[in-house]
């Protein structure tokens, strides 16, 4: 191994690296990883090829053809999917309601194959124990789960103090004097 | 090929991308855009040819060192230079704001309006508290971050005084 192939390995790696730059840059923030299991697929298919290119495995010129074209249609995929709804859920998949009201959803939990259990489990990484507390917990398109609480189970807002907060240094002083405090709303 | 040999390859692998990874500063893959994955990936996949001696340890380092000193270089680059920085990474997109979707945006994302639903469920807030939000924005990271209106947002200590 002498040292002009180390550099033309290293030219190469340089080449690489901004040709990538431009494929990510150009597929935009929701490719590449989060978006869907496909989309995961992508990036790694992505990542095989380019390192065949930088060892001069193929020739550079291949290996640019074999990027450019799995990201041309890794674009012309986003892009049909924001135009017909009908193949955004054929490549990306629909997302399945789990838990609604705080009622599992036993035929949609069949569906994508998750139990009672798992489902709790997806809940606890939410911080949620009790399922009560959930108004729509959804299996996203990428496999997470996503949790809206109840109303009554969100944390506290700004909202929940009431609109009287322009009395509050006199509820305060009240206080102080021995009254009792607002009560919370629920 | 001997396996005593393959160990060899897989420990000084294992120990160089270690040292590369250290050196560049990266805290976290998840935390990084998307770019940042997918140049791990390659990383990780360069390995394999050293393993199986389908190139030398010196084509390794260049190629994995090469890589990982052009990244150094272009985050400490775009660090100085804000224009740089947003021609590699990118700027946040707002989404929505007000309560309202910023259809331009979407499309410049190649997202529809179910997307912004998801991102949006992700974060704990439905269709129907899209009014409480004030400014939603895709980061760079490809995330969705969600900014709620003050009497939305949750409380804090100085609301109680």
């Amino acid at each position: 191994m002498d040292l002009q192939e180390l550099l033309l390995t290293a030219a190469r790696a340089v080449a690489v690296y901004a040709l990538m730059l431009v494929v990510i840059r150009v597929l935009g923030k929701r490719t590449v990883g989060n978006f869907s299991a496909f989309d995961l697929l992508v990036a790694l298919m992505l990542g095989e090829v380019v390192d065949e290119v930088i060892y001069g495995d193929v020739s550079f010129l291949q290996g640019t053809v074999a990027i450019g074209t799995l990201a041309a249609v890794e674009y012309a995929n986003s892009w049909l999917s924001l135009r017909s709804q009908a193949f955004a859920r054929l490549t990306e998949g629909a997302p399945a309601r789990l838990v609604v009201s705080g009622q599992f959803q036993r035929r949609e939990m069949g569906r994508e194959h998750m139990s009672e259990e798992d489902v709790r489990a997806a809940l606890r990484l939410q911080g949620v124990e009790d399922p009560q507390e959930v108004r729509q917990a959804t299996l996203e398109t990428d496999g997470e789960v996503s949790v809206i609480r109840e109303r009554w189970a969100e944390p506290a807002q700004k909202s929940d103090l009431g609109p009287a907060r322009k009395h509050a240094k006199k509820d305060a002083k009240a206080k102080r004097a021995g009254g009792k405090g607002r009560k919370r709303r629920d | 090929m001997e396996p005593g040999h393959i160990l060899v390859r897989a420990l000084f692998a294992y120990l160089f991308l270690l040292v590369l990874v250290r050196l560049s500063g990266q805290r976290s893959i998840a935390q990084g855009t998307a770019f940042d994955f997918v140049l791990a990936l390659v990383l990780g996949d360069m390995v394999d040819d050293l393993l199986f001696a389908e190139v030398s340890a010196a084509t390794f380092v260049a190629a994995t060192g090469t890589l990982a000193l052009v990244h150094l270089l272009a985050a400490d680059l775009s660090r100085r230079s804000p224009a740089l920085s947003h021609l590699v990474s990118g700027s946040p997109t707002v989404l929505l704001q007000d309560g309202v979707p910023n259809l331009r945006n979407l499309r410049r994302e190649r997202l529809n309006e179910d997307d912004l639903e998801a991102l949006l469920r992700r974060q704990g807030v439905a269709r129907e508290a899209w009014g409480d939000v004030a400014c939603a924005r895709l980061e760079s990271e490809g995330e969705l971050s969600v900014i709620l209106r003050r009497p939305r947002r949750e409380l804090q200590e100085g609301d109680l005084r």
